[in-house]
């Protein structure tokens, strides 16, 4: 039923890596990240179209370590364009397909509509494979959707050698077919009146098929072949000039010896850049925060507001972002993969030892965003098509070294390693993520001998998408918006905790305040790890945001005299007691039992959240649950048997 | 015993006769472009018997050694 004050929307369609959230970017002036990675979109996004001509009121947007937002409510009496996931065939076979088939046929539970199906479909097709994706046209404009083909990348097909006639093809399919750049923009306002003239005001019933059979398939296909054929310009269309062979990248990327000592390396440099690249960067935040902190408390006199501003908010939030410049350059590095197109060759590499511990290699890229965050890792998982490999990724996700370890990560290697030996602090850090990688891969063999899911017959089918030299500027942009919503989370949770951790030290006074009590009842849990419970309490302020244990350290031990940020709380930590004795707390083994501890115990609770929705409360519940007490064993373990061999 | 693509040798090409396997896999796999008729290159091997990457209509596709098998020529 037709409203006439409704929004009328508009959905984007096309195969994975088609260019659709460029484009989308182009149509509502947003800046979502895209990645040359065929699967990089697995949720929708909807946005109101600009009129032509109309500023870009840019509005920034990146996933990182928050939970998606709800239902989308929008505008009525506007046009809405929405993105959605890419999909291979009008029939679904991953999680991801079927979000993108849910904006075609149940529209109303995904937005705020009335309509069931969306008022016309702009379907992108790449010119450099059309024979490809024309089959995917065909299907929805026999389902009946009012729809626009935006014509895509003709440019890197003119490279390749053909050039498609914009004006053949819409001849030949029965639709207008507009070219267009999704890089530049060249096109777009054309594609935006095309859009404006066709829409109607009230969706066109269609019927969409659950399934097709293998003729349709191959009918649909020798339609596309022919249509391709006709609508070249230059006429030099054969299957031989189709499959041009490897380009002199992928005669390295994908060579069997060549390229895995690529991959290693491409992993360890990201790693090893992390540590290295930063460390300049990390000496001027430390600066900026202990010059901070003296201004203060120059200003501010002495008294409780001193304490507060300096002791609580100023050291706690200066230990943790002295290793955002270390966040920020984990993004960057990552960013440039992505941009570049190496993560589906990475995935292709690696799908032969993942499916030895029961993943795919459409686990690849999950894993590997779960270094940055568990929260878009689980929700790329989507794109892995079997069940079972899907969960079981899942399960292993939160034990991939996320960017709110790094902090902890920071301080406990400050304290093994001596600052004076860089090489040495990049190689721990490296290593620290390879017993990441050996951790995981441990527990999806058990997790796999456990989960009761059949193996399903889906395989692993990856498309590897043409090289693309990073665009510089999308890059820094997105690492930039990625580091700045890190700050903005991570910064208010550390904030708020800082200033409560000083109040439940400070009251009712300092010698018997409320932490203290809440201390002596923790205590013996936190012994057998060789810690002591001011630590055990910095563990538990740990569960609002992993980075919070290094701010939780900085309170509890600059109220006993420490000043600066990093270097002021190792030397603390080197001096810190058991109560009432000489017996050192942080020593060479129970700070390894820490890392283990960190490497293992899910203590996210966004997560939790976020696989609830994505599995089922039990598999949420139980994954935290077993990965705390998983942790805590380990940990234990790793301090008494150090300690059994002679390590202090 | 039946050619399939999984055995052609590096910048080998071939056409398909036609696409066994699980009903599911086959049709993902011809939805992908291989389908009977069509012309397909494999141009490179993963390491360890891993996976491998074929063109087929202009694209270039990875898929593992088991599900390539399928595909008959």
């Amino acid at each position: 039923m037709a409203e006439p004050t409704s929004a009328r929307i508009v959905v984007l369609l096309g195969a994975p890596n088609a260019g659709k959230t460029s484009l989308y970017n182009h149509l509502t002036g947003s800046r979502f990240k895209t990645v040359n990675y065929p699967g990089a979109t697995v949720e929708y996004s909807v946005g109101k179209l600009r009129a032509a001509g109309e500023a870009a009121h840019v509005s920034a947007k990146t996933q990182d370590c928050h939970t998606p937002e709800q239902k989308p409510s929008i505008e009525p009496g506007t046009v809405q364009i929405m993105d959605t996931p890419g999909i291979v065939s009008i029939v679904p076979r991953s999680q991801d397909e079927q979000v993108a088939l849910s904006a075609l046929t149940s529209l109303d539970t995904v937005v705020g509509t009335p309509h069931k199906s969306p008022h016309l479909l702009v379907v992108l097709l790449d010119a450099t494979q059309p024979a490809r994706h024309l089959p995917l046209v065909r299907e929805v404009v026999k389902a009946g959707f009012p729809t626009i083909v935006a014509l895509t990348m003709n440019d890197l097909a003119r490279k390749k050698g053909w050039d498609l006639d914009s004006n053949k093809l819409s001849e030949l399919i029965g639709v207008p077919v507009v070219e267009i750049d999704g890089r530049s923009g060249i096109g777009v306002s054309d594609l935006v009146s095309g859009i404006e003239s066709l829409l109607p005001e009230s969706p066109a019933p269609v019927s969409v098929p659950t399934s097709l059979t293998d003729t349709q398939i191959q009918d649909n296909f020798r339609w596309a072949d022919d249509v391709a054929a006709r609508a070249i310009r230059n006429g030099s269309y054969r299957p031989a000039s189709l499959n041009p062979g490897l380009g002199r990248l992928d005669r390295v990327a994908l060579h069997p010896v060549m390229g895995l000592v690529l991959f290693v390396a491409v992993m360890t440099g990201l790693f090893w850049s992390v540590f290295s690249a930063a460390a300049p960067l990390m000496d001027l935040v430390e600066g900026l925060f202990g010059w901070l902190g003296e201004w203060a408390g120059g200003h501010l006199g002495d008294g409780l507001l001193k304490g507060l501003v300096v002791d609580g908010m100023i050291s706690g939030a200066g230990a943790v972002f002295v290793f955002v410049p270390q966040i920020a350059v984990l993004f960057l590095v990552m960013g440039l993969l992505e941009d570049s197109g190496y993560l589906a060759r990475g995935s292709m590499i690696v799908d032969r030892f993942l499916v030895s511990i029961g993943l795919n290699g459409k686990s690849f890229v999950p894993l590997l965003s779960g270094a940055a965050c568990a929260i878009p890792a689980a929700m790329a998982a989507r794109t892995i098509p079997g069940k079972r490999e899907r969960y079981l990724t899942l399960l292993v996700i939160p034990l991939m070294s996320c960017s709110a370890r790094l902090p902890v990560w920071g301080l406990l290697l400050g304290f093994l390693v001596p600052p004076d030996k860089p090489l040495v602090g990049g190689l721990a850090l490296t290593g620290i993520y390879l017993l990441s990688i050996v951790f995981a891969s441990a527990v999806a063999v058990v997790g796999g001998k456990i989960l009761k899911i059949e193996p399903s017959h889906t395989g692993f089918q990856v498309e590897l998408p043409l090289w693309r030299p990073p665009t510089f500027r999308t890059v820094v942009v997105a690492a930039w918006d990625r580091t700045i919503s890190y700050v903005q989370r991570a910064g208010l949770v550390i904030l708020a905790i800082s200033i409560a951790f000083w109040a439940l030290m400070n009251f009712p006074s300092p010698d018997d305040s409320a932490m203290t009590m809440l201390g002596k009842v923790i205590a013996p849990l936190i012994a057998p790890m060789g810690l002591d419970w001011k630590v055990g309490v910095a563990l538990i302020a740990a569960f609002a945001a992993r980075e919070v244990f290094v701010s939780a350290l900085a309170v509890i031990y600059a109220v006993e005299g420490a000043e600066e940020a990093t270097e002021g709380l190792l030397a603390a930590m080197r001096g810190a007691t058991f109560e009432g004795t000489s017996q050192l707390v942080f020593t060479p083994a129970s700070v390894a039992g820490l890392i283990v501890f960190f490497l293992i115990a899910l203590q996210c609770l966004t997560t939790v959240a976020v696989m609830r929705r994505e599995v089922s409360t039990r598999f949420a519940l139980g994954q935290m649950a077993a990965f705390v007490v998983l942790a805590w064993i380990l940990a234990t373990v790793t301090v008494q048997g150090l300690r059994l061999v002679g390590v202090p | 015993m039946d050619r399939n693509i999984s055995q052609l040798g590096n910048g080998q090409e071939a056409s398909i006769r036609r696409v066994g396997g699980h009903s599911s896999l086959s049709q993902r796999l011809q939805e992908l472009g291989f389908t009977p008729g069509a012309t397909v290159r494999l141009v490179a091997k993963a390491a360890f018997g891993g996976a491998m990457a074929f063109q087929v209509r202009g694209s270039t596709i990875a898929l593992r050694r088991a599900d390539a098998a399928c595909v008959e020529i």
